[in-house]
This record gives C-alpha cells, sequence and structure tokens, in this order.
C-alpha cells in the first residue's frame, strides 16, 4: 500500500519535441531531458540558478520577450522555441556581448580546445566583430592565487565559482568587485585560496579565467584522450575521467565526472592532484632486494622463486591485504594462498574510520583513505577465512612461528595508516611488500615489488557508501609493475616464463563476484559507469 | 591483336622532306642556342640558382620580435595542423607576465616534413613561416631534428605581419 | 621466354611490374602487378582532418597535382552542401588545365623517350618549367602544390599572375608545332606507333576507359563535356577524338587536347571576376589573418577549425572530374566528426592498365613498351 502521492508530471513541447516533466523543473532542464541542448554558461546543475549569462535565451508561448529557460518554471502545455530565428539572434547577442572585452588570448590560454566561447561561437555565433582590439577594458591577468592561475580579463562573469565558493565549500573566497565593465572576479583578500576542493574552480569556468596550475601548458586538451575511473585516495570513491595522450600514453590529469549519488560534479583536490607519484621519484620501477642494508635490482623470475620455495611451509607465512586492492586481486590472492596451504590472513586497513559512512568535511572527504575496505567487508562470506587485525598480527608474532611476511597492494605516497603493521613484524620475519612506491616506512623490507597502480588496471571497488564501482586502466603499465593477478599467477608457478593472462578481472568478476555482490548476473562491459548501489550489510 | 596495315604517303614513305623538315626543326634549336646562349632554359646550378617566388615552401623560420625573443607562443597549432606530425613542442612559463607562454623546446623533425605549408597558415601569431632554404642534405640521420636555435636562425630579420604588438 | 620487366625500370613509368611470355620476341602472355608504390592513402586519410588530406591528395598523379587538390575538395564541398565563390572556380579551372597540359606534356615526352626520340622530352620539360614557375608562384611549390583548400583556396593569385600565364600560353604552341613537326610526319615514329597496341572501341568501354584512351578509340565521352561542372559547358572548346585507339592515335589525342586546354586558360583568364577566393563560413573556411589576429572571434574560429576540423554532416558522395587520364572520382564517407570514414579514390589508370595485356598480345617487347607510355601509367595514381 503506497502512502506517496504520485506527482502528475505536465507536459512541455520543446523544438516540437513533447516531453514529460515534474512540475518543479525549468524549461532547461525539460530540455536537457528532451536531448535538446540550450547554449548557457552560468547554469550547474550542482549550483543554485544565477540567470546572469543570459544565453540560454528562448522563446516560450506567445510572450513578447525571451525567456532565460534555466529560471523558467514549467507549465503544463508550455511550448518552447530554442531554435527559432529570434532565439538564435538573442543567443547570438548575448554571446557577442560577452566576447567584446575578451583578450585574444587562445594561443595562450589552456582552455582552448574544451572553452565554451569557441564552441558556441562556432555552433550559435559565427558574426563577425565589431570591436576594435584599443578599446578592449584590461584586467589583471594571471594571478596566482594558490592552486589556481585567475585570468580577470578572461572571465565572463557567470559567477559560477562564486557560488561554488558559496555554496560547497562554505569558503566564499571570491568575489566579483566593482561594476559595469570593471567588473572583476577576485579573491576578497587578493591572497591564495584556502579549501580543499579548488580544482573544481578550474572545471567549472566555462572560460580560461580559472586554470589548474598543476595543467598549466602541460597539453593542449585535443591531443588528449579520457577515460572513465574511480579515485582511489579515499573511500568516496568518487567518479573520474583520466585524461591520456593516446601518443606518448602518459596521464597528463584527473577530472571528476558527475555522479550525483557519489560526488556530484566535484573531487577534492588531494583526488585530483596526488597522481604525480605514478610517475614520480620514489616509483618502485623493478623489483628490488635488500639484503644487509644494500638495495639490489631484481627480477619477478628471482622474486617468484623465492616466493615459491617458502610456500613449502605455508605456516610460516602471514599475507597481508591492503584495502586499496580492487575486489578480483583481493579474491584471487585469497583463493590462490589458500590453495597454496597458508592460514594467516591479514587486513591492511586503519580499523577506526572504516565504519564512517559520511565524508568529516561535510563535503566529500572520508577518513578511510583507501577506497575498498566496504568491499573487502562484502567478500569476507566469499572468502571463508579470518582476517586479523593489528593486534591479531602481534599475537601471530608472539606464537613465534611466523618467518615471512608478504603485504600487497599498497599504493600510493600516503600509507601512514599501514605503518603500524609493518612495525608489529620483529626482525626476523622477512617481509616483502608488493608497493607502488618507495617510502621511508618501507625501510625494514626485504623484498620490494613495484605495483601498479589504480590507474593501471582495473577492477570493481565498493565505495563507503555500499556502491559497487568500476575501475578501469587508463595508461599501460609503468616500468615492470603488476598488479595482483599478475602476482599471484606468478607465485603459483614459481617462475616468471610465462605472460600473466590479460583481463583476470573479467573473469574474475562475472563468475565470482558480481551474483553474491549484486545479486543477479552482471557481464563487466555493461556495468553501469555510474556504479550499482549495493544493498545494506547485513 | 593484328597490327593493322597502313600504307604510308609517298611523299612520307621517301622519307627525304620528313628528314629535312625534322632537322630544320632540331637546327633552328641548335643555331638558337649558339648564337644566343643566355636564352637557353637550363640554370648552371650550383654557380646560378633559381629565384623563387616570395610564396617558395622551404625550410621553416621560427620568427622573433625586436627584443630577440621568439614570437612563438607554445600554441601547438602548427602541430596539430601538421600532416605528418613532425612538429614537437613543449611549452614553458614565461617570467615576463605580459609574455606568458613560450617553446621550451621547438623541434621540427625535416626527415618527415613534406614542406605543405599548413603550420604556417595553422600559426595564430605569424611565429612560423616557410623559408627560402631547401638545401637540407646531411650526413648523419639526427642532423634533420631542427631545434628551437637551429629555426630562430633565420628570423631575425623578418618583419611582423601581425597588427598588433 | 619468361621475363621480368621489372618494377625498377626506365621505361615503366613509375614502379609497375609486368610479367612477360615471350615467343622469340612476339609476346603470347602479359601479367601485371601493381602495389609497388601503394603508401595507404585511403588509410592514412582516415586519420587526419579533411584538410590534412590534401597534401597526400597532392601525391596521387603527382605529374598533375592540381587535379587531385581539386577534385579531393569538390567531392568534400559537395559533401557540405556549398558552392564556392565564382573567382575560386576559375582559379581551380586555369589550374587544372594548366595541370592537364604538363600532364599531357610528360605523356608525349616521355612516350617519345621510349621510343627513342628524346629531342621532343626536353622540348617539353622547357615548357613545363615555364608552367612549374607559374605554379610556384601561386603556392610555393612547383610539384606538390597543395593549392587547395575545403571551401576555396589556399591563396589568391599574387600580382601579375595573369599576365604572366599568358605569356606562357603564347610561348607554348611554338613547341606544341616543334614537336608535331618532329613527330606526327614522321615515317619512324608512325612505324613505331601506328597499329600499336590497338583496342576496340567496345572493348574499351568493357573494360572502363576514360579519358585520352577512350577518346583515341573514337568515343567522344569526357566528363567535362557530359557532367559539366566549374562552367565548362560555358567555355568554348571541342573535344578531340580519332578512331583507331593505337598509340598513334592516343598520342594525337593528346597533342590536341593541349591546345584545346591552352582555349580554355585563355577563356577562364579573359573571365576572371574579383571577389574573395574563399567561402564566407569561418566554421569552414580559415578567417583572413587580420581577423586572426585581431579579434578574438576570428581567433576562436580559427582554433577551433584547425584543431577540430571540419564536420561535415555524416553521409557519402561520389565526385567525379576529368584529370588528365581520366574520370578522377572521388568516394568520400562523413561520419559526422572531423576525420573523414573513408575516402576512395577511382585513379583512371586502374581501368586503363588493366587492359594492357589483350593491347600486346600479338606484339613485340618494343611495341610494348611504346604502348606503356602511351597510356600514361602513373604509379602514383594506380596504386595510391
Amino acid at each position: 500500500m503506497s502512502t506517496d502521492v504520485a506527482v502528475k508530471k505536465v507536459s512541455v513541447t520543446i523544438d516540437d519535441k513533447k516531453v514529460e516533466v515534474t512540475p518543479d523543473k525549468t524549461v532547461f532542464q525539460a530540455a536537457v531531458e528532451a536531448g535538446i541542448f540550450v547554449p548557457h554558461y552560468c547554469y550547474h546543475p550542482d549550483l543554485s540558478i544565477a540567470g546572469v549569462c543570459r544565453m540560454c535565451l528562448v522563446e516560450v508561448d506567445n510572450a513578447p520577450k525571451l525567456q532565460i529557460s534555466c529560471n523558467t518554471p514549467v507549465r503544463d502545455g508550455m511550448v518552447v522555441r530554442t531554435s527559432s530565428d529570434k532565439a538564435r539572434q538573442a543567443q547570438k547577442g548575448s554571446l557577442e556581448l560577452h566576447l567584446i572585452n575578451h583578450p585574444v588570448d587562445c594561443p595562450i590560454c589552456d582552455k582552448a580546445g574544451e572553452c565554451k566561447l569557441q564552441d558556441f561561437y562556432r555552433e550559435f555565433g559565427l558574426y563577425k566583430s565589431r570591436v576594435e582590439l584599443e578599446d578592449k577594458v584590461h584586467k589583471p591577468k594571471a594571478k596566482d592565487i594558490g592552486t589556481i592561475v585567475l585570468d580577470a580579463e578572461r572571465c565572463i562573469l557567470c559567477t559560477r565559482c562564486t557560488r561554488f565558493t558559496h555554496e560547497v565549500t562554505h569558503t566564499d573566497e571570491l568575489v566579483i568587485v566593482n561594476r559595469g565593465n570593471r567588473s572583476e572576479l577576485k579573491t576578497y583578500d587578493d591572497g591564495p585560496l584556502r579549501n580543499d576542493y579548488t580544482g573544481n574552480l578550474a572545471d567549472i569556468c566555462p572560460v580560461g579565467a580559472l586554470t589548474a596550475r598543476d595543467f598549466r601548458f602541460q597539453q593542449r586538451v585535443w591531443f588528449l584522450e579520457k577515460k572513465n575511473s574511480v579515485c582511489t585516495m579515499c573511500a568516496r570513491g568518487c567518479n573520474t575521467t583520466v585524461s591520456v595522450n593516446p601518443k606518448t600514453k602518459k596521464l597528463y590529469r584527473v577530472e571528476p565526472r558527475r555522479n550525483p549519488e557519489v560526488n556530484k560534479s566535484w573531487i577534492c583536490d588531494t583526488g585530483r592532484w596526488r597522481y604525480h607519484y605514478v610517475y614520480g621519484e620514489s616509483r618502485l620501477r623493478t623489483p628490488e632486494k635488500i639484503s644487509d642494508g644494500r638495495v639490489l635490482e631484481s627480477t619477478w623470475h628471482q622474486a617468484f622463486g623465492e616466493m615459491k620455495r617458502a610456500l613449502e611451509d605455508p605456516s610460516g607465512i602471514v599475507i597481508g591485504l591492503s584495502t586499496q586492492l580492487t575486489n578480483e586481486e583481493i579474491l584471487e590472492l585469497v583463493l590462490s594462498f589458500k590453495e597454496s596451504g597458508v592460514k594467516h590472513f591479514v587486513r591492511i586497513v586503519d580499523e577506526q574510520v572504516i565504519e564512517e559512512r559520511s565524508p568529516w568535511d561535510g563535503v566529500l572527504k572520508h577518513r578511510d583513505h583507501t577506497p575498498n575496505a566496504e568491499g573487502f567487508a562484502r567478500m569476507f562470506s566469499m572468502m571463508n577465512t579470518k582476517f586479523l587485525d593489528c593486534a591479531g598480527l602481534a599475537a601471530l608474532v608472539g606464537e613465534g612461528n611466523l618467518r615471512h611476511a608478504w603485504f600487497f597492494g599498497l599504493e600510493g605516497e600516503d600509507v601512514s595508516w599501514a605503518s603500524r603493521f609493518v612495525e608489529a613484524l620483529p626482525e626476523g620475519v622477512s617481509l616483502t611488500l608488493h608497493a607502488t612506491s618507495r617510502l621511508p616506512i618501507w625501510e625494514r623490507a626485504q623484498w620490494l615489488l613495484p605495483a601498479a597502480s589504480a590507474f593501471e588496471k582495473s577492477g570493481t571497488m565498493v565505495n563507503a557508501l555500499g556502491r559497487l564501482q568500476r575501475l578501469q586502466a587508463a595508461i599501460p603499465r609503468v616500468s615492470l609493475a603488476r598488479d595482483g593477478h599478475a602476482v599471484a599467477f606468478g607465485v603459483q608457478r614459481g617462475a616468471d616464463r610465462d605472460a600473466a593472462p590479460e583481463a583476470r578481472h573479467v573473469d574474475l568478476f562475472e563468475k565470482l563476484i558480481a551474483a553474491p555482490l549484486l545479486g543477479r548476473e552482471q557481464v563487466w562491459k555493461k556495468l553501469d559507469p555510474m556504479g550499482v548501489a549495493l544493498k545494506e550489510r547485513s | 591483336m593484328k597490327r593493322s596495315k597502313y600504307r604510308l604517303p609517298l611523299s612520307q614513305r621517301i622519307y627525304l622532306i620528313a628528314i629535312l623538315k625534322g632537322m630544320g626543326i632540331t637546327a633552328r634549336h641548335f643555331f638558337t642556342n649558339l648564337l644566343r646562349p643566355g636564352r637557353m632554359p637550363n640554370v648552371g646550378y650550383p654557380e646560378k640558382r633559381r629565384n623563387y617566388s616570395p610564396r617558395f615552401r622551404g625550410l621553416q623560420i621560427l620568427t622573433v620580435k625586436p627584443n630577440g625573443e621568439i614570437r612563438c607562443t607554445a600554441c601547438m597549432l602548427c602541430a596539430t595542423a601538421c600532416p605528418a606530425d613532425c612538429i614537437h613542442i613543449t611549452a614553458a612559463e614565461h617570467p615576463n607576465p605580459e609574455v606568458e607562454k613560450f617553446p621550451k623546446e621547438f623541434n621540427i623533425d625535416m626527415l618527415r616534413c613534406v614542406f605543405c605549408g599548413m603550420c604556417e597558415e595553422a600559426c595564430p601569431v605569424d611565429a612560423i613561416r616557410m623559408g627560402t632554404r631547401y638545401e637540407l642534405a646531411n650526413f648523419e640521420r639526427n642532423q634533420f631534428i631542427y631545434t628551437k636555435d637551429d629555426l630562430m636562425r633565420a628570423g631575425n630579420y623578418t618583419q611582423s605581419r601581425v597588427t598588433r604588438p | 621466354m619468361r621475363l621480368n620487366l621489372g618494377p625498377s625500370h626506365p621505361a615503366t613509368h613509375g614502379t609497375l611490374r609486368v610479367f612477360v611470355e615471350l615467343d622469340g620476341e612476339i609476346i603470347r602472355n602479359m601479367k601485371l602487378e601493381i602495389g609497388y608504390l601503394h603508401r595507404c592513402f585511403e588509410k592514412m586519410s582516415e586519420t587526419h582532418t579533411w584538410n590534412q588530406v590534401i597534401p597526400y591528395t597532392d601525391r596521387l598523379n603527382y605529374v598533375s597535382a592540381m587535379m587531385n587538390n581539386v577534385g579531393y575538395v569538390m567531392a568534400v564541398e559537395k559533401l557540405l552542401g556549398i558552392e564556392v565563390p565564382k573567382r575560386t572556380q576559375r582559379i581551380r579551372v586555369i589550374m587544372c588545365e594548366l595541370s592537364r597540359i604538363i600532364d599531357h606534356l610528360v605523356a608525349i615526352g616521355t612516350n617519345a623517350v621510349d621510343v627513342g626520340a628524346l629531342t621532343c622530352f626536353w622540348y617539353f620539360f622547357r615548357e613545363r618549367e615555364n608552367i612549374y614557375d607559374l605554379f610556384e608562384a601561386v603556392c610555393g611549390a612547383r610539384l606538390t602544390t597543395s593549392f587547395t583548400r575545403v571551401g576555396g583556396l589556399y591563396k589568391d593569385l599574387p600580382e601579375g599572375w595573369t599576365q604572366w600565364c599568358r605569356k606562357v600560353l603564347a610561348n607554348l604552341p611554338r613547341s606544341l608545332d616543334d614537336v608535331e613537326g618532329l613527330l606526327t610526319t614522321n615515317r619512324i615514329w608512325i612505324d613505331r606507333t601506328r597499329g600499336v597496341a590497338p583496342i576496340s572501341k567496345q572493348d574499351a568501354l568493357d573494360y572502363g576507359f576514360t579519358g585520352p584512351c577512350l577518346r583515341a578509340c573514337g568515343v567522344g565521352y569526357d566528363v567535362r563535356k557530359a557532367h559539366p561542372y566549374y562552367d565548362y559547358d560555358k567555355f568554348d572548346w571541342s573535344l578531340i577524338t580519332e578512331e583507331e585507339g593505337d598509340t598513334y592515335a592516343r598520342y594525337l589525342v593528346r597533342l590536341g587536347e593541349m591546345r584545346e586546354s591552352m582555349k580554355i586558360v585563355e577563356q577562364a583568364l579573359d573571365d576572371l571576376p574579383d571577389g574573395p577566393v574563399n567561402v564566407d563560413d569561418w566554421s569552414i573556411a580559415l578567417p583572413p589573418k587580420d581577423q586572426v589576429y585581431g579579434s578574438i572571434e576570428g581567433l576562436m574560429a580559427h582554433f577551433k577549425l584547425i584543431m577540430h576540423g571540419i564536420k561535415p554532416p555524416a553521409g557519402e558522395v561520389y565526385s567525379y572530374t576529368e584529370a588528365a587520364n581520366g574520370e578522377l572520382g572521388f568516394f568520400v564517407v562523413s561520419d559526422g566528426t572531423g576525420r573523414p570514414f573513408r575516402v576512395r579514390v577511382r585513379p583512371p589508370c586502374f581501368a586503363i592498365y588493366q587492359a594492357f595485356p589483350q593491347m600486346c598480345q600479338g606484339q613485340t617487347i618494343s611495341d610494348a613498351i611504346a604502348a606503356l607510355g602511351s597510356l600514361n601509367i602513373v604509379a602514383g595514381e594506380l596504386d595510391r
């Protein structure tokens, strides 16, 4: 027996297309549902309505003046024309007014290629300029405000950024001062931005007024291809697109992908700009054996051989799995080592923070800096294994039979939460670490095996909100890095003679993980790019 | 297929008149060249060179501003427009805030370049032009990668066509 | 005896392989092999923008590069549904006819060289140099011109070009007369080319011949007359046809066509209107440089065109022109992105070359060489 009142939908005709929407929508949103694109600058689905840019002007019914579609509520039987001569003329006029003082900066502006002024000019403009260069009003250029470069001359005063700092980060740093053609965007104290979400300003700015300093002059946007993935810097799992140059196969930037359920259109600066560890100095590129304090470059063949020999006595081995591994990697490693007879497994994570379901800063960031603690927990029943925590590891050490500790999947440079597990191991236990970066806290390890970073591997992860999301490899593996699947394959064989099969994650996901987690069959390729919400954990 | 039989008229079969006519033509050329050697179409390369038009598409020139700096702002349109994918540019921040962007590296691989002129057409600041050099033979393959300095060498005496500074 | 007229041979124009079965000197059978100059033009055009394909089209029939440029951009313009300004049309006609002249100069010149008449080659190539100088003045390159762009031209004609062109055309007939005097009534030439490698009218039509080789068989088909484009029906010129379909007939047709092309160029030069050479749509043709340097709108349009290219609507079109060897067709398929989905070239030489074995049956090797020259097989066009 349903008690909610069915909301009566209204019917709107836009460009001869009939569409049914709820009465709280605006004409713009109805056009989006009808698949019709209306040019706009100040509208953003995750910010309040401003109505300042005057680009989304459309003809509504028989009203003599054009209306801005972003702030006109729908009415039943409304007839809207977005591409009539009158509407196009008005859109062209608005565009021309936006451009009268715009500097001739395209060669030096990073936004070229994804600039809404360029795109709308080609589609809706194509008029000839009526302004001389010397008549343009000048404003301060290229001001460094921390992680962002602000160029006030290029700003078209759409107020997306001021609304962002007001509504999303609640820091109110960006303001527009003065009036008329002297209006200027600046930080209220001319100082740097001081919030953790500054990178989003470069995304929402439709022109090159706010650009990211990390990406400044690195690449031209049209040389890059985008791939969908998921951020792995905390348990939120914000959806991302990763921009890669297909010729050099290098990663150049990470941007948020809109997912209303997880991260809206935002991502924190950590998730956006911490990817540099992938190519950084500390990145492990070859297996390294440390003996007598000396680091020797070694091979996977030798590492696999030694590990296979150690497996002859599996009772002295403890396997540590980080919650930065994908579901498929965890499952494969656990099943593979269980088959070899290993009995002791440790889950490497900061126990105190993994049950938190909402961000500690009220926006996006979770205290758990690992992306897959929830996925790990949900797979307990599949793996049928008891996982020790840090105290359990200490107890195991206390029993005295431990000789090897193999920890897998430690990623990135922000892994202080894992140090307790490393410190719990005494001198006599040989530590093999499968990690992406060489860090001081790994100093006591005897073997350092290069791990594939989150950008180089594919798999699924479940975020703190219980959402199953898909990670997709965007770049080829750096140097000799290998993911969990390749390591499990190699250790089983004890040698590096055969190449590990690619795309193991597809098989594992479709055969072993999809049904228990989702309750149904699921083809990897067809997995929803926005992720799937899982039921509450029982 | 069989060759068709064809009988030439007598005058041609005798062939005398045709020989004289033909020799007259070649003799005319012979004596013209003998008596007026300047009219011959040969160009005595390498002592003499052809005069090419101002539009000749030779080795590229990176133009230079009056203060000696490169005019290029590393917008990479030339690298985009090039059909042979032979231009490789790395951009960098220029210390002068009025300039902002300039190329740290600007390499053209002459072994790939087809001298089509699309880079010159694509440049929005008149920074690259097709110059007049066409004698580019070399002994080493790596000598064909022309760097920023190589290309700027001829750029000193270029007047700007840009209407603004 | 089996003989291989291998790919590297001074008498095979371009890299062609002809495998002949000889009985003494008589050819019994011939197998042709092409593809030695295949440079994947059609595949390369799939990964470049529409305008970036133009330098590749130069290298198709490299002897008359302008005609390939014009043929290709005509196809893209047909796909876009735009018409170029009148001045552009006239200039393209002038360039095409000059290219036709130089192509025929090469065809007859090299044909004569194969037979042994070296002098004619030099006389003709001197005229070629003059026309090359004209091309170089207008676009900066002699051979690989890349002169046209979608929606217009690379640049307008420079000052004084039309007078210079007229001067060159005034000098051209003297060379044509000289060579005609040396060859046409020459018994040696007639013995070497009369009745050599003939093909009947029906066979020529069956094989798909077009161009001078077809007109030498008596079929008066020319794309410029049958499906006129760029006002070819308004110019006063006539088709040259011969009846026998042998090498001598092909030689006569080419010689006559050069004179007709000169007439067309003269008429086009007389009727050259003023005006822009590019279409006025900044989403197709690049804006003029003063707008690019001096206004944000021009700069943005310029950037969009170079970054993302022209975006013709999805569709396919077959556009054909009369190139020097016959009907040069471009079948272009667009999928709505800035790159062609498929560009297929119909090379006129392809249809002609496949008839070569039949034409040389029962003839001698020396006849085959003379015939090959008269067919004007350009390997760049044949293999793409």
